[in-house]
Order: C-alpha cells, then structure tokens, then sequence
C-alpha cells in the first residue's frame, strides 16, 4: 500500500471514528435515561464494530485492542448476560474520550499510554458494572433468536453472498425463513449484481448468541442486522435509525467545496466585468449584451447558493457535544443541570461552525459554572433543584442568533458595579444603567465569580470571547435578571465567504464596509466635530453622543488627514465610531478573497475583493480598526473642547 | 405460447446477462419453462434472478416452471424461504 494511498484511507477512517464515537457517545447518554433500549446498545454495539473492523487496515492497533474489550463487553449485554448498569455507562463513556485519545496518538505515529483503559476495562468487569448480572449456568445463556437480517444492496460487489451466509447459519442451527422482497424491482429493472431482499429468520433450537454472531460477522458491514433472543423481541420500527446520519447526505472535502467556492467567485467577478463592458457598447449590443448577462448573472447567483448551501452544516454537530459535556460539568460540581437543545436544524457555514466551538463552550461552561446555583441554594430560593440550561440556534434575516439561557442566579448589577469601581474600570461616581453595567463583563479580565474554578478556567473572560465573534464578523450581548437568569445572544453572518458591503472611496482607494456593521452615514458640518484636549483625537457631535472618529487615510497611510465632511457610522455591539471616507460608491454582495493566502495579514483588513472593473478593493474588519482608533475616548463620554 | 430456455451451469453475479435477457424477452411473449438441470453453481445473485423472473410471471399471470432436477438450486431456494415461489418440476432434493 503507497503511503498516499494510506494517508487517504487513514483521513477516511479518522473521519468514520470520529462519527462512530459521537454516534456512541449520544447513544450511551440515553441509554443513562432508558438503560432498556436495545435499538440504542445496538448502536454503540455497530459503531464500536465498525471502528474495530477498520483500525487494523489502517494500522491502529491499539484501537483494535480497546475496540474489542469494549466490543465484548456490549456484547455480553445484548446476549443479555449483564444488564447495562449507571456505573458501567460512565465507565463506557470514559473508554469513549479514551478512544478519542488513542486516535489522536496513532494519527501522531504515538503510543498511547493504556493504563487508564486498563482500569476502566477492569471495571467493566466488577459487579457495580454489571447489576443484575444474569449469567448463571452456562445453558442459561443459550436462547432460540429472531433474526432481522437486511443486506445491503451493494452486498454482493464486496465478495459478500447472503445465501452463503443463510447457508452457515443453517449448519449453526435450524431456522424458518421469512423472505421480504418488498423491494425487489421488476424483471427489467433489476440489477441482478444487487441485493434487494431481506429476512425475518426465527431460529427453532436454542443456540448461545455468540455462536450465532459469528455466522453473520463477515456480512455484518454490509447489512443490517439485529439478532434477539425470542423473550425479548420486540415491535421494531427502524433498524437503521440509530446510524442514520448517513440517510441522503454525502461527506465532501472542505478544501474540495473551497475550491469550486473560488471557481464560484471568478465567476461573479467575470459577470462584473462584462457588466461593465456591456455598457460601452453601442444601443443594439449593448441590449443584447445586457440581456445575456441578466441570464449569466441568474445562473451565477443560483449556482452561488447551491454551493453555499453545501457548506452549510447543522448546529446538530455542533450542540451534539454539550449533553455529555454538562453531564459531566454537573457531575463535577454536584449540580443537577437539565439542558434543552433547540433548533439544532438550523444550518450555519462549517468554517464559522468550526470556529464557533470555543466561544460556545466558554459560554455553556460558564453557565453551569457561574450561572446556576446548585440544588440546595435553587431550593432555597423557592426554584426546582434542577437548574435549566437551554442552546438555542435560529435563523433571523442573513444572520444566525445562538441563545444561551439559563435560569440561574442572574447577573447582580450592584455586585458588577462594586467590583468595576474597585478595579477603577469606572470611576467611583459614574452612574450607569443595567445595560451598561451587564457591558462591562465584557471588559478584559472581567470576572464577578467568587472563586476561580478549573470548570471555567481564568483569566480568559467574555472579553476574549466577544473578540472571537466580533472576530467573525458577529456580536454578542448578555441579558440578566438578578435572581431569574442570564441569556447570551450570539448573532453571526450566515458564512464568512460573500459579505454584503458597501463600498466607498478613501483617496484613490476602495474599501469595502460590511453592511452588517453600519448604522447610518452622515454628512458633517464643521461645527460637529470636536478635537480632544491636547491630542489629535476627533469627535464627532451626533445626537447628544460623542462617536469617535476614523480617519481611514491616516489609518492606511493614504496621506495626511483631511476635513471630516462625509462618515459612515459603524456599530459594533453598541460601540459606535465613524469612518471618514471621501465618496460613498454603492452596495453590493463580494465575494471575500484571503489576503493571508495571497499576501500577508493586515491589522483592520478582513480580506479583499475583486470589482468588477478588476479593480481590488480591501474589506475593513471593523472591530480590529475600533480596537486600533486613538485612546482615551470612549463613545458616549462628555468631551469637553 | 410457451418459450424453453436453459440455465447455464454457473448462475452467479456478473455473469446473469444473457439468461436476464433472456427471461425479459421471453416472458414479454407468454409461459417460459426454464431448464436448470445444468446449475452447478449459484450465488445469491443466480438465485435471486430466478425468484424475480418467477415472481414478474405471477405479475404477469403468465406460467413460470423450472425443469430439474437440480438439488443445489433446490436447496438454495429452500434455505432463502422461496421454495413457493419458484417450485421445481421434475425433480426435488437429491
């Protein structure tokens, strides 16, 4: 096997591992609610198979090892042999990050150190894992079965043949077949290389489970397979629900999507361009001309949102990983937390989801770190001891809004306040409204928590977690009631690949401004604007407020400053500021080139574009040109000139 | 009308075409009795073309016989359940 080769099936299988351990990670959390579901054991018992059977062609072997103590074990309780205990689903979900770990070890050419997995396998084996423990005489294990046995069609195109399979089944042990061919096509339509058949097959002499397992293990990839001793068999509605992810969708190459991104974005720009040639081009051209691009530009616009909607991922694989992870943070803490995922539907760009995932953790750990007391405090306090923690994820106009509620304690103001003037955040006298207060948990290294925990880490604070959004061309505000509870709302741009910008002229430069961060632009009268005391800062006079002001000439040495007379007004998270520019040119979508890739990385440029004359135009990345404008005056203040 | 065809001596995948073909054809034009006496060998894939060729003539009401005897054939349509469906004539277990 050549090592690209390898490298390919070694990506693949990472990527199927990955998939199988959320699967049973998912699985093994409800099966802590309703430890009776077999569809669910089933699940983990086909996900944790299905890594086992692919580690050793990859050369994982220490995966294949743990893979197949866990594998036995989930065995023994689908015989029936052990009833799944609390104890032992804590101890699978350990062996869970453990596998997670030896991934990670074994894509780094590592060796994972084993001695934990040795020690949970162990546990496995001791009677708190293994309540009701049924084995008792070895015939007792012994059972007659209802075997739900569905090829796929493909079965047969991997060497697999179901008859050769029902054949050794027939030396194992003697059965009535059921045959279904509810899906078998017509004559003419059938492929007769497919497999359209499935069985229903009750085996009429009791056999252990294993002996019959194993006449199905070759086959067992490439079907559906549910084996239940006769007692047990229940109604079954879906064999294939537990795995089924897979139903319709395919795995695609981020880097492949990129690419026919990029081809997407030549396109709008070759559009652009013959738009503007269009329009020099005599009367009867010029309407031929126009008429073609009017289809071009459809087609083009339709093909942007094909592809875009192929980057676009469910917030399900995102708000898959906070279960476990509150389960877990509750454990910790001794707090009981009920978490609610809603509108895990709603689809959000895989870059931003990616980059989506500190931000979000930070905010959910906090929450049940900070925002929920703990039962006998909430009973205290006349609430149900278990607190509520609700992720929610909604599509609002061009933007995704992601709330994070609780019903904790809320943000007390008083107690903010106190501790901002004792950190001289604000001065001893100043007034401020709740908004206000709530605002200044986002101030570097803000923290109103009693003590430093190893749940919420420190140091690191909303701040930080502000600029990730802000970051991502989002923002993020907090609402509180003292006593009720506290909700963050997280607001993003549906994908960072195309923005809605305006453009406008600085000197002989064309920048865009994204529309999301604009709230007005305004002509200036000289009167308007105050220069600060002793310094070089401006201020713009809009409506009783002072906003800051940008000179984006200075700002990107353009030459010296000039007269503010024309400023688009820009809002970040309540902050305003004002960006003097010389024209503003027209709004239009564009598509979002790496600077990064193609140049180098410039503070207070998101990207660049390119217009339709050919023509580059840079992309202002406005919070970093807010974080980067002269100190000393925040908007709102009283300046006195 | 009523068309004879024969099986051939290995019925497995990717090597169905003709006798596919041919049991399309045939059963487009009435009652087809299908010699298997020569079936040494067979696959799922065989068997399920003799089940669906059986089961397109039932659609079609028109008659389907399969001419043995053929024990392997037999016994395959024994074990899968479809023994009914696709009787032999002419022969039964060896």
């Amino acid at each position: 096997m050549n090592s690209e080769f390898l490298a390919q099936l070694r990506e693949a299988f990472l990527v199927e591992s990955e998939e199988g351990l959320a699967t049973m990670e998912s699985c093994l959390l409800h099966l802590q609610e309703a430890p009776q579901d077999m569809d669910s054991v089933h699940a983990v018992f086909r996900a944790i198979h299905s890594i086992k059977g692919g580690a050793p062609t990859v050369g994982f072997q220490q995966v294949v090892g743990v893979a197949h103590e866990v594998e036995t074990y989930l065995d023994r309780v689908r015989e029936g042999r052990v009833v799944l205990s609390g104890v032992a689903v804590g101890t699978l979900l350990e062996l869970v990050d453990e596998l997670r770990a030896i991934l990670e070890a074994e894509k780094n050419g590592k060796l994972y150190d084993l001695g934990r997995v040795g020690t949970l396998v162990g546990q496995l084996s001791e009677p708190a894992a293994s309540e009701g423990d049924r084995a008792t005489a070895p015939g007792a294990t012994q059972s007659r079965y209802k075997i739900r046995f569905t090829p796929y069609r493909e079965v047969m195109s991997s060497g697999n043949d179901p008859l050769r399979t029902l054949e050794e089944l027939q030396r194992v042990v003697p059965f009535e077949p059921r045959l279904d061919l509810g899906q078998l096509p017509s004559l003419a339509e059938l492929d007769p290389n497919e497999c359209h058949a499935a069985w229903e097959l009750t085996t009429t002499e009791p056999r252990p489970h294993e002996q019959i397992r194993e006449v199905f293990a070759w086959i067992e990839m490439d079907c559906d397979l549910a084996i239940e001793p006769i007692a047990e068999v229940r109604e079954q509605s879906n064999t294939q629900s537990s795995s089924g992810l897979s139903a319709g969708s395919i795995r695609v190459q981020t880097e492949k999507i990129d690419e026919l991104m990029n081809l997407v974005g030549e396109l709008v720009i070759n559009q652009a361009m013959l738009a503007q040639l269009g329009r020099r081009e005599d009367a009867e051209s010029r309407e031929r001309l126009l008429s073609g691009l009017t289809e071009l530009e459809r087609n083009t616009r339709e093909l942007q949102d094909n592809v875009m909607r192929i980057r676009m991922v469910p917030m399900r694989f995102l708000f898959s990983r906070y279960p476990r992870m509150v389960r877990d943070l509750g454990d910790k803490l001794d707090k009981r937390v009920h978490l609610e995922l809603a509108g895990e539907a709603t689809e959000l760009d895989k870059t931003l989801i990616e980059r989506l995932t500190d931000p979000l953790t930070h905010l959910v750990r906090n929450a049940v770190d900070h925002g929920l007391e703990g039962p006998d405090d909430r009973a205290a306090a006349g609430k149900d001891p278990t607190g509520k923690l609700k992720l929610e994820a909604s599509h609002q106009g061009d933007k995704i809004v992601i709330e994070v509620r609780d019903d904790g304690r809320g943000i007390d103001p008083e107690k903010v306040l106190r501790k901002a003037r004792d950190r001289g955040v604000v001065s001893p006298t100043a007034q401020l409204s709740t908004q206000e207060i709530q605002e200044l948990l986002f101030e570097p290294g803000f923290s109103t928590a009693d003590s430093v925990s190893d749940v919420s880490g420190r140091g690191v604070g909303l701040d930080v977690v502000r600029k990730n959004i802000q970051a991502m061309g989002g923002s993020l505000e907090v609402r509180s009631r003292p006593g009720e509870g506290t909700a963050f709302f997280l607001k993003l741009p549906l994908t960072l690949a195309i923005v809605d910008g305006q453009l406008v002229r600085v000197r002989d430069q064309i920048f865009v401004v994204p529309l999301l961060s604009i709230s007005e632009s305004v002509q200036v009268s000289p009167d308007r604007i105050r220069t600060l005391t002793g310094g070089e800062a401006e201020v713009l006079h809009l409506r009783d407020r002072h906003v800051p002001i940008l000179h984006l000439s200075e700002l990107f040495d353009l030459g010296v400053r000039q007269r503010a007379e024309l400023v688009v007004i820009v809002d970040l998270d309540g902050r305003k500021s004002a960006l003097v520019v010389d024209e503003l040119l027209g709004q239009q979508q564009v598509v979002v080139k790496s600077l990064e890739d193609n140049y180098q990385r410039v503070p207070g440029i998101a990207g660049a574009t390119i217009l339709g004359d050919g023509r580059v135009a840079l992309i202002l990345e406005i919070s970093e040109l807010v974080a980067r404008r002269s100190a000393g005056v925040a908007e709102g203040e009283r300046v006195h000139v | 009308m009523q068309t004879e065809l024969s099986a051939p001596s290995v019925l497995r995948a990717g090597r169905l075409k003709e006798l596919h073909e041919a049991l399309c054809h045939a059963l487009e034009a009435g009652s087809v009795r299908l010699d298997v006496t020569e079936v040494g060998k067979l696959d799922f894939a065989g068997l399920q073309l003799i089940i669906a060729a059986a089961t397109e003539a039932r659609r079609r009401e028109v008659g389907f016989e399969l001419a043995g005897p053929c024990p392997i054939l037999q016994d395959a349509l024994e074990v899968v359940g479809a023994q009914d469906l696709a009787p032999i004539i002419g022969g039964g277990a060896a």
